[in-house]
C-alpha cells in the first residue's frame, strides 16, 4: 500500500496514540467532577490546552476545543452572525473547504450577503478584489491559509492589513496549513483560527478554534459550562491529549519536514518529465508559495475518476477531491475556480499529498502506475 | 485509460463504446454497494465506485478469454449485472 492521501488525513502515530491510551480506561473521570479521577483529567486538558497554546503563539483562553475544523468554521462564522445585529456581509473565496462554503450558504438563507473572490490560475485572491468589496457592513473574512486542493498560500500579512482598514474581523481556516508552515498566532494577528488534529497525525473528531481575546461569540451547542461557556459537551479528554501530543510532535523539525517534502514534490514531477507524460500542476510551483507535499496534477484527456480508480487496485492512494450531488460526480470547486473553462477543467484533477511516512518508493510507485494507466490508451 | 467493447446479439451491434458506461443494473449496484461500504443509498460517488468494479471485473473475464470474447451460457451468471435483455443472447468482445 502507497498512502499519498496525507491532506484527507494521517494515520494516528504511535506517540500519540500512547499519550491517548490512559483517558480511555484508566483516567476515564468526567473533568467537572471534583474528585481525584476529575481532577486528573481536568488537568490533562488544562496541560493540553496550555501546550496547544504555547505552540502556537496564543494564549491557553484563546482556545475552544471542537469535534474538528468543520465545527471550528461553523463556530465562528454563525457565532459571529449570531452574536451580530449590525453587519450584513460576509467575504470568502470561491475556492475555501466546503466547511466554510455551505456554512456562508446556510447565512446567505438568514439574509447575510456573502461575496466569493474570484482567484488567478494559482488559487490566489485578488487584493484589490478584496478591497473594494470591504466596506463597513463587512462583518468578517473567512480565507483557507493553504487551500487543501491545490496547496495555495494566501498573503495573509496583506489580508490582514485590509481587513483591519476595515475594522472587519478576519476567520483563517489553517486546517490544512498546521504543521506544514510556521504558525505564529499572535504574529499573524488574526481573529479567528480553524484547527483540525487529525491532519497531523492527531486522531478524528478532535479540533480547536483560536479565538482572539475579547472577542464575543454565540456558542453553536448549549448545555454545561465547558470551554467557558462556548462549546458545551464533557470534554473528549483523550483526542484533546492525543492533539496536544500531535502537535508538539509535528511542529519539530519542522524546517527541514518542509524542505523534504518539496524534495519528495520536485522528484515526482521531475520523475513525470522523465517520462515524457504530459500533466498540469494545478496552484503555485513548488516552493515558499505551495503548502509542502500538495500535488495536484491533471493529465490531459485522462478522467481523474478513472485514473483514481486504477491507482485504487494498484494500491496506491490518492484523491479527486470531487463532490456529488443527487446525479451527478462534480469536478472540484477549486479546479473549476483556477480554470472557469469548461476545456480547462472538465479532467479534474488527481491529488497526491505527501506526508511524514512518504518514501521514494512511494512517488515510484505512483509514477509506474500512471505511466501503466496512460500506456493502456 | 478506458478500455472499448462491443456487445453483440444475434449477430447485431447493441453496444459498442467505453467498458464504463456499459449499463449496470440498479439492484446490482445497490448489491455491490452493500458488500462494499454496507450501504444501500449510494451516494453517486459511490455508486460510480461500484460500476468500475464491475466493468473491472468484466474486463478481467474478458482479458481472460482466448479471444478477447465472452459469449453466451459459459459466463452469464458472472456478468448477470449488465443491464440487457436476454442476457444469455450476447457476446461481449473487448477492442483493441
Amino acid at each position: 500500500m502507497h498512502y499519498l492521501d496525507n491532506a484527507a488525513t494521517t494515520r494516528v502515530s504511535k506517540e500519540v496514540f500512547d499519550a491517548m491510551k490512559p483517558y480511555f480506561s484508566t483516567y476515564y473521570g468526567n473533568p467537572s467532577s471534583l474528585h481525584e479521577s476529575g481532577i486528573k483529567t481536568r488537568k490533562a486538558i488544562n496541560q493540553a490546552r496550555k501546550t496547544i497554546a504555547s505552540l502556537l503563539h496564543a494564549d491557553p483562553s484563546e482556545l475552544v476545543f471542537t469535534s474538528g475544523g468543520t465545527e471550528a468554521t461553523n463556530m465562528c462564522l454563525k457565532g459571529l452572525a449570531f452574536s451580530n445585529h449590525t453587519k450584513g456581509e460576509i467575504i470568502t473565496t470561491k475556492i475555501e473547504h466546503h466547511a466554510t462554503l455551505h456554512t456562508a450558504k446556510f447565512l446567505e438563507t438568514l439574509g447575510y450577503s456573502v461575496f466569493y473572490l474570484s482567484v488567478d490560475e494559482e488559487g490566489f485572491i485578488d487584493l484589490e478584489e478584496l478591497r473594494s468589496l470591504l466596506t463597513n457592513n463587512t462583518l468578517v473574512v473567512s480565507i483557507i491559509l493553504a487551500n487543501n486542493e491545490i496547496g495555495t498560500i494566501q498573503q495573509l500579512q496583506e489580508i490582514k492589513k485590509l481587513c483591519e482598514q476595515a475594522s472587519t474581523y478576519l476567520h483563517v481556516d489553517a486546517v490544512q496549513a498546521i504543521t506544514h508552515i510556521p504558525i505564529d498566532i499572535h504574529a499573524l494577528d488574526v481573529d479567528f483560527m480553524s484547527i483540525s488534529a487529525h491532519k497531523f497525525h492527531g486522531p478524528k473528531g478532535i479540533g480547536a478554534l483560536y479565538i482572539k481575546k475579547g472577542i464575543e461569540l454565540s456558542p453553536l451547542i448549549h448545555g454545561g459550562s465547558q470551554e467557558k461557556n462556548r462549546r458545551a459537551g464533557t470534554e473528549n479528554v483523550p483526542y484533546i491529549v492525543g492533539f496536544a501530543k500531535a502537535l508538539e510532535l509535528g511542529q519539530k523539525d519542522l524546517a527541514e519536514y518542509r524542505k523534504r517534502l518539496d524534495d519528495y514534490s520536485n522528484y515526482l514531477l521531475n520523475r513525470l518529465n522523465e517520462q515524457g507524460i504530459h500533466y498540469r500542476l494545478n496552484g503555485p510551483s513548488i516552493g515558499k508559495d505551495r503548502l509542502p507535499g500538495n500535488i495536484n496534477l491533471t493529465f490531459p484527456d485522462c478522467d481523474c475518476h478513472d485514473l483514481q480508480y486504477h491507482l485504487h487496485r494498484a494500491g496506491i492512494y490518492v484523491s479527486t477531491s470531487s463532490a456529488c450531488d443527487s446525479s451527478n460526480i462534480e469536478i472540484s470547486h477549486v479546479i473549476k475556480a483556477i480554470y472557469p473553462n469548461v476545456e480547462d477543467h472538465k479532467d479534474g484533477a488527481i491529488r497526491v499529498s505527501l506526508g511524514t511516512d512518504t518514501k521514494y518508493e512511494d512517488i515510484d510507485a505512483f509514477v509506474s502506475e500512471v505511466i501503466n494507466y496512460i500506456n493502456k490508451g | 485509460m478506458a478500455n472499448k467493447v462491443k456487445i453483440t446479439k444475434q449477430g447485431k451491434v447493441i453496444y459498442e463504446g467505453n467498458i464504463l458506461d456499459i449499463p449496470i443494473k440498479e439492484d446490482f449496484i445497490i448489491k455491490k454497494s452493500i458488500e462494499v461500504f454496507d450501504d444501500d443509498d449510494p451516494c453517486i460517488i459511490h455508486q460510480s465506485f461500484v460500476i468500475k468494479e464491475y466493468t473491472n471485473e468484466l474486463l478481467d473475464l474478458l482479458k481472460e478469454s482466448p479471444n478477447g470474447c465472452l459469449e453466451k451460457d459459459e459466463l452469464k451468471d458472472k456478468i448477470a449485472f449488465i443491464d440487457f435483455t436476454d442476457i444469455e443472447q450476447i457476446c461481449i468482445q473487448l477492442l483493441e
